[in-house]
């Protein structure tokens, strides 16, 4: 049986991911804050035909939590195929910058949390000599721009640890793949104004899928966000400074 | 799958543009959602014609993302899912285990919330009666607090008034359901043409009894002894374990209409143009076939947004149920009007519902003939003549379908639904619909 923990198991990109992985011989470790959400994700997908689906509830802000969380999977699992990690928080930058608790709290859940499991994680999947670890950090952390530059650095730094895990994972046959969508049509974003670059969670999850399977190191969703950051990431000093994004 | 664009709470047949005061996200069922004193209404996909799912100037309840399958029995064929999973998805899942959805409507991108409101009918109406009779269970949230279980025998009166009850008696949450138990995806399907209106009640006369499902299309630009000639349709779900044509072949065919087209795009000249020629491709065709279900229920859902052929002006649906045996004259005289009055349906339907009684108190579905037209919006002269259609149907105590309609009066709707009354007291005074308003203007 293949293993995919998929860690933020109730967020929009999670959900959509795992219908796609469904199939009768995979077993999902759902792992998130809500257990009554858990069972909700995980009676869907025993629904639509996969073969198990196991609930772990965990506050991912509480780090004494996660090697707990580890024992429990290893009882479980013989080995993790896939480690999906999507979850996160994003606070308003205004907000972040009159209450610096918000701030942190967005730095803790985006990117503390993260590292903590991803350390965690590695140590048990080290030793496979195979599978996946994808990760969902942002286009957001690819460069500071005024209007969103702490929920960026968190995506940022996720980025930079996820490049050096690769590297340190490669000859040990891991994949490490970074997702990084643009603007998601989901619960998170609900009060945002929708535009022509917006994807829905399906679409995003689409791409991911793909990119597991063919082990991809760095996938922007959809694919044009590459060319729009590429943009971002060469536009001069003297003008990005006087622009509001 | 597709690029987003800031939601339009709009209805299919596109004849208002909505505003709405406020939208609430629901995503899911367990969540407590607080109701305050607004006027609320589910939206799920949009999919009825005219202002039923519309709630202007009111709060939308957005119950796209309640899309989560909680249980299916594949051994008894027992489906509860949230309100806003679709029949689409809903028989991705089931059919490969040998179920299928007990009745369903003529196409298959409405939620399950939306075919409880609107107790939805199907081809096999004379053999099973319409949605509602196979629902098994739905949970309810009232603006009072408390999510209620309704069932057949508790809470029956909810029950009762929900099905068909329009989405005025709250948030439908879940929904349980009994499937249909089927050997495989095919249908044998036979097509047999009529050369007029009487010729289809002979042959359904005949055919009605021996086949799960009929339906017959009507060639309403046809005259004299011509009129109400059409194709009809009849077919059972396959005996046999033996598939004939290719699965993946099926998933490729979809045509998508990207925007808006002209208003005259579908004029009377095309729409005279299109009957002949699909009258004719249909002659001389009668031996029967092994189709998928796909196009046997849903041919139209082949064309993506069909309904932006009408362009932006949209279009008006107009369905009415009449007795049996006055009901005849009736259906031949409104073919004479739309003939007579060159008003041109591109897609008109017709069939026999049993006596199968509904469950809700406000359902459609009751025995006789239904005759469901389109007619795209040409503003006075359509309206009128609708309102003349109405009569017709009124002359006869028939009745007209909320789910398709945009413009009947409150003394129409009040004429076709007996248990109105009885319905209002379950209404939850936080819900409302621009449809509601409108038949209902106090």
């Amino acid at each position: 049986m293949k293993h995919i923990v998929i860690a933020g198991a109730t967020s929009a990109i999670s959900q959509a991911v795992s219908k796609q992985l469904i199939s009768d011989d995979v077993c999902f470790h759902l792992v998130g804050r809500d257990m009554d959400k858990l069972e909700i994700v995980s009676n869907d997908l025993i629904s639509r035909g996969c073969g198990k689906a196991l609930c772990y509830s965990l506050d991912f802000n509480d780090f004494t939590e996660h090697q707990s969380l580890i024992e429990k999977i290893k009882i479980e699992a013989d080995k993790i195929d896939i480690l999906f990690v999507c979850y996160g928080i994003m606070h308003s930058q205004d907000e972040c910058e009159e209450n610096v608790n918000k701030a942190l709290e967005q730095v803790t859940s985006n990117y503390t949390s993260a590292v903590s499991l991803l350390v965690l994680f590695t140590q048990v999947m080290y030793s496979q000599g195979e599978g996946t670890i994808a990760v969902v950090s942002s286009v957001a952390g690819d460069r500071g721009r005024k209007s969103n530059f702490i929920y960026g650095s968190a995506k940022g730094g996720l980025s930079t640890f996820l490049e050096g895990l690769r590297y340190k994972l490669y000859d040990a046959g891991i994949n490490v793949l970074t997702v990084k969508p643009g603007f998601v049509d989901s619960p998170m974003t609900t009060d945002m104004k929708k535009g022509l670059l917006w994807a829905s969670p399906e679409l995003v999850a689409k791409y991911i899928v793909k990119a597991i399977k063919l082990r991809k190191s760095v996938i922007y969703t959809p694919h044009f966000w590459f060319f729009i950051m590429t943009i971002i990431k060469i536009i001069p000093v003297f003008i990005f400074r006087k622009l509001n994004i | 799958m597709q690029f987003v664009q800031n939601k339009k709470y709009q209805s299919w047949a596109h004849v208002y543009d909505p505003d709405i005061k406020n939208e609430l996200l629901c995503t899911w069922s367990n969540s407590n959602l607080q109701l305050h004193d607004d006027a609320y209404l589910a939206y799920g996909q949009g999919r009825s014609y005219g202002d039923s799912c519309l709630n202007n100037d009111g709060t939308i309840i957005n119950t796209s993302k309640l899309n989560h399958i909680l249980f299916f029995d594949k051994d008894n064929g027992v489906l509860r899912c949230e309100a806003g999973v679709t029949l689409d998805d809903i028989l991705s899942v089931i059919v490969p285990h040998g179920w299928f959805l007990p009745v369903t409507p003529g196409t298959r991108f409405v939620t399950i919330a939306g075919a409880v409101s609107n107790d939805v009918h199907g081809k096999n109406h004379h053999r099973v009666g319409s949605f509602g009779n196979h629902v098994l269970a739905f949970e309810i949230l009232r603006s009072s607090g408390e999510p209620q279980i309704c069932t057949p025998s508790e809470n029956k009166e909810l029950f009762s008034a929900t099905i068909g009850g329009l989405g005025l008696t709250g948030l439908i949450r879940w929904v349980e359901i009994k499937l249909k138990k089927i050997v495989n995806s095919s249908i044998v399907s036979t097509e047999r043409t009529f050369t007029s209106v009487n010729e289809f009640f002979e042959l359904d006369d005949n055919y009605l009894e021996q086949n799960e499902y009929t339906v017959a299309w009507v060639d309403t630009t046809s005259t004299g002894t011509k009129l109400g000639r059409g194709v009809y349709f009849s077919g059972d779900h396959a005996k046999e374990h033996r598939v004939a044509y290719s699965e993946s072949k099926l998933k490729k065919r979809r045509l998508n209409i990207p925007f808006n087209m002209p208003g005259y795009t579908l004029n009377s000249y095309v729409v005279r143009a299109f009957n002949q020629v699909y009258y004719n491709l249909h002659k001389n065709n009668s031996e029967q076939k092994l189709v998928h279900y796909e196009p046997f229920f849903y041919p139209l859902d082949n064309v993506l947004n069909w309904n932006r052929l009408y362009g932006k002006r949209g279009f008006f649906q107009h369905q009415c149920v009449v007795p049996v045996n006055d009901g005849k004259e009736v259906i031949k005289e409104i073919l004479r009007l739309v003939s007579n009055k060159n008003m041109a349906s591109f897609l008109s339907v017709l069939k026999r519902f049993g006596n199968i009684p509904s469950v809700g108190m406000l359902s459609f579905p009751r025995e006789g003939y239904t005759l469901a037209l389109d007619f795209p919006n040409k503003g006075k002269r359509t309206l009128d003549f609708l309102n003349d259609l109405d009569k017709l149907v009124k002359s006869v105590n028939g009745a007209v379908y909320p789910a398709k309609d945009a413009r009947m009066s409150s003394e129409m709707f009040v004429k076709s639904f007996p248990g109105l009354n009885q319905f209002k007291k379950y209404i939850d005074p936080s819900f409302s619909s621009s449809f509601w308003r409108r038949v209902n203007p106090e």
